[in-house]
């Protein structure tokens, strides 16, 4: 290999060093961006992955319901204990937590004092008033006022579980009405036996409706895809502006070593041996090339596994992170050779980049018109984010994203021609050359 | 932290036979190459370096013959440093030739740079890597890798007292430590020319004598050294040749006894004062036979003819003016009163 080449990658890897030694710099490049989405998705992320998201409703049920007397169609069990189990079973498990009490002042007072969010009371005729065909109970729900979901998710589920006994009721009453017109007499074991079918029936249908299977149509399941959910979009774009953002904060960061080189005089060192001016620039540029790529790399991943967020095809976000090496790492350079001393970074930082960086990514991830998209181009962070949104959009290598990611490397060639062209004439005092 | 600095010298000279080695070895390839040493390690003519309407360097010739050792003393803003830069090709001149080891700045920079090892004023090395990684990377950048660049970083190592510490970052040395370093750098791709700007300042005695044992050693095995400094008893103790810079110009060159011979029969007084006033000042410049004066620090140090005559007249004049005189030396002459004779002022001003 040419010793020029040779010598750019060896001051490239010990600028990666010194970075990976900077606490501020991994702390820059990883632990902020990846802490501020962490933020944002345990306030919103988390719900839309539905995991353990939705607290769990506390119920107190107070069964008072007994057997009528010489039982009823569902033989030794009681309409209440069938609630009951219901509210008990797996299938609710991720939204109640049901206790059963034996008294109603004890389930109220839960209710009062917080412990419970509803109690439900089964009246001692409630399967009674199954049985005889025109008979009505009342089933108490007992709420805590301040809520409204909880509450209100255990009264649809009493009113879709009684409805299946109610159906029953009206089945038998068509029944014996049906049959009375038609002079056949009605006896009690044809109405407990006909009861004990509905029942039956109406569970298994009632599963098939929760699974979204009516009798005479199906529900189209909802597509696990992360677009479908608005949330998961939330934390995906948020992650995205974080990488782009914090991308840019990463180019100026290593762009600006030559600065702190300058300061310490090592850069004057390296022009004392025999190294052209191209090679040292090269070594910076690589530098902030390698260190963005780690970068990176590591968000990518650690936003894989710890937030769930599908980045997309390979080829699309290989093209992404091109585009935003090369625009970040171009940017950099570009700014910080404006810079001149150490002193101004401060304004680079706090307004150059987090300005053009807010800029350019806040219409991604607020709800805004398109139009705050369009503006967002006019700052180089708006032109990475736009591939970056093309890519988790599942946009793939789509014509769009082609334009996108060539539009910021055509941006990164002129910054970086511009800043190295600045870069090397700053050199030339070191480098005795007359400027 | 005595115990490294103390270690230096043995290990130093032990491992300079190394490093001595390895130099008679580049040179016997040269030799069987058909590459003959120039004659002159170093050759500037006619250097100018002007900043504007300042001019910081005005016609500097200067040569410095292969395996010597050439001091450029002056005060602080002679323009000695202004000098080096040019001729280790980092600041152009305005006007001038500079050669180095047969190489041209202008012409063929990268080889000259490759003949150079340059010990800046300040320690340039990075605080954020260990001696090791420091030496390891600029190694690499004078093109030494492989197995090469690990013995060769062993052997600095050894030499600067530092393989103990080698792989602790040099943000925690010493000053000592971290000027060690920066000469060790210097070292590695076995220059034929060493330059040492002031490489002393700002350091503990026994780190000064360390480094100046250490720069004699070096010499001792054929390498050139120039060595700029603004204290005459370093220029002194390890110069072949000496000259004297103040202005930009350098006014004076040669041996040290050559400089001194330049003083003459003139003596040197320093005279301890009660008070330095400055109708004093003004009469005893005006005594016959006084060549120059200067006053620091309560010392009235002059450079006179002959000190028997203008002694007594000295003494009356103080008298008349109500300052009495504390102690007198008569001394040798040194460098310090060359650069009085040349100058009219002392080397500290």
């Amino acid at each position: 290999m040419n010793r020029s080449y040779r010598t750019a990658i060896d001051l490239a890897l010990r600028d990666l060093l010194r970075t990976g030694r900077s606490m501020f710099a991994v702390m820059f490049a990883l632990v902020i961006p990846l802490t501020l989405v962490s933020v944002m998705y345990l306030a919103v992320g988390g719900l839309a992955r539905g995991e353990d998201t939705f607290p769990r409703v506390k119920v107190y049920v107070v069964d008072l319901d007994s057997l009528p007397a010489g039982g009823g169609p569902l033989g030794t069990m009681s309409v209440g204990s069938l609630v009951v189990d219901f509210l008990q079973s797996e299938e609710l498990a991720d939204l109640l937590d049901t206790a059963v009490v034996n008294d109603v002042a004890v389930a109220r007072t839960a209710v009062d004092s917080g412990d419970a969010a509803v109690a439900v009371i089964l009246p001692e005729d409630l399967s009674t008033a199954l049985y005889s065909l025109d008979g009505k109970a009342t089933v108490r729900v007992i709420q805590d006022p301040t809520l409204t979901i909880g509450p209100g998710i255990v009264r649809a589920i009493l009113v879709q579980f009684l409805d299946a006994f109610s159906g029953a009721q009206t089945m038998v009453r068509v029944l014996a009405q049906t049959l009375g017109g038609a002079d056949v007499p009605v006896s009690p074991e044809t109405i407990e036996a006909s009861v004990g079918r509905y029942v039956a029936w109406a569970q298994a249908t009632g599963a098939g409706l929760r699974n979204g299977e009516s009798a005479f149509a199906a529900i189209e399941p909802v597509q696990a895809d992360e677009e479908q959910n608005p949330m998961q979009g939330f934390v995906t774009g948020m992650m995205a502006a974080m990488l782009v953002v914090y991308a840019f904060y990463t180019g100026s960061a290593a762009a600006q070593s030559v600065l702190r080189e300058e300061e310490e005089g090592t850069l004057q060192r390296l022009f004392m041996a025999p190294i052209a001016i191209p090679t040292v620039v090269a070594g910076k540029v690589l530098a902030s090339a390698l260190t963005l790529l780690v970068q990176i790399t590591c968000l990518l991943v650690v936003s894989r596994l710890a937030f769930g967020i599908a980045w997309g095809a390979a080829l699309p976000v290989a093209l992404a992170i091109v585009a935003l090496v090369a625009l970040a790492a171009s940017f950099g350079i570009f700014v910080m050779s404006l810079v001149t001393h150490e002193n101004q970074v401060g304004v680079i930082y706090g307004a150059v980049m987090t300005l053009t960086g807010l800029f350019g990514t806040y219409a991604y991830f607020l709800p805004l018109p398109d139009a705050f998209r369009r503006w967002a181009l006019i700052v180089p962070q708006g032109w990475a984010m736009r591939s970056w949104d093309i890519v988790v959009r599942g946009g793939g290598l789509s014509g769009e994203l082609l334009l996108s990611v060539g539009v910021c490397v055509i941006l990164a060639g002129l910054f970086l021609v511009v800043g190295s062209v600045r870069f090397s004439r700053r050199f030339a005092k070191f480098a005795g050359r007359a400027v | 932290m005595t115990a490294p600095t103390a270690r230096v010298r043995p290990l130093g000279v032990a491992l300079l036979m190394i490093l001595y080695y390895n130099l008679a070895d580049d040179d016997r390839l040269n030799a069987k190459r058909g590459v003959a040493m120039p004659a002159h390690a170093i050759t500037v003519r006619g250097l100018h370096k002007d900043f504007g309407e300042v001019y910081a360097v005005r016609d500097v010739d200067l040569e410095i013959d292969q395996g010597e050792i050439l001091s450029l003393l002056g005060p602080n803003g002679a323009g000695k440093t202004t000098t080096i830069l040019m001729i280790a090709g980092l600041l152009a001149p305005t006007a001038g030739e500079i050669v180095v080891d047969g190489h041209p700045v202008r012409g063929e920079p990268m080889a000259a740079k490759a003949a150079l090892g340059i010990v800046p004023q300040e320690v340039a090395i990075y605080n954020d890597l260990t001696a090791r990684e420091n030496l390891r990377f600029w190694g690499k950048m004078y093109g030494i890798r492989g197995r090469d660049l690990q013995r060769r970083v062993d052997e600095v190592l050894e030499l600067i007292a530092l393989t103990d510490r080698q792989n602790q970052r040099t943000g925690k040395y010493s000053g000592g430590m971290r000027r060690r370093l920066n000469i060790g750098i210097a070292l590695l791709h076995r220059p034929h020319v060493m330059i040492l700007d002031e490489p002393t300042v700002g350091i503990d005695p026994q780190s000064r004598r360390n480094i100046l044992d250490g720069i004699k050693d070096l010499n001792r095995q054929g390498m050139t050294v120039l060595y700029t400094t603004h204290y005459m008893e370093e220029a002194q103790e390890l110069s072949d040749h000496i000259a004297i810079m103040d202005h930009g110009q350098i006014i004076a060159r040669g041996t040290h006894e050559e400089l001194v011979q330049l003083v003459g029969e003139r003596d040197r007084l320093a005279l301890r004062v009660t008070e330095a006033q400055e109708s004093l000042v003004a009469a005893w410049q005006a005594v016959e036979g006084v060549q120059a004066l200067t006053i620091e620090d309560g010392i009235a140090t002059l450079l006179v003819d002959d000190s028997n005559l203008v002694l007594p007249r000295l003494f009356e004049l103080a008298t008349r003016t109500g300052v009495r005189i504390l102690s007198v030396e008569i001394q040798e002459p040194n460098l310090e009163t060359v650069f009085l004779h040349l100058t009219g002022r002392a080397l500290r001003d």
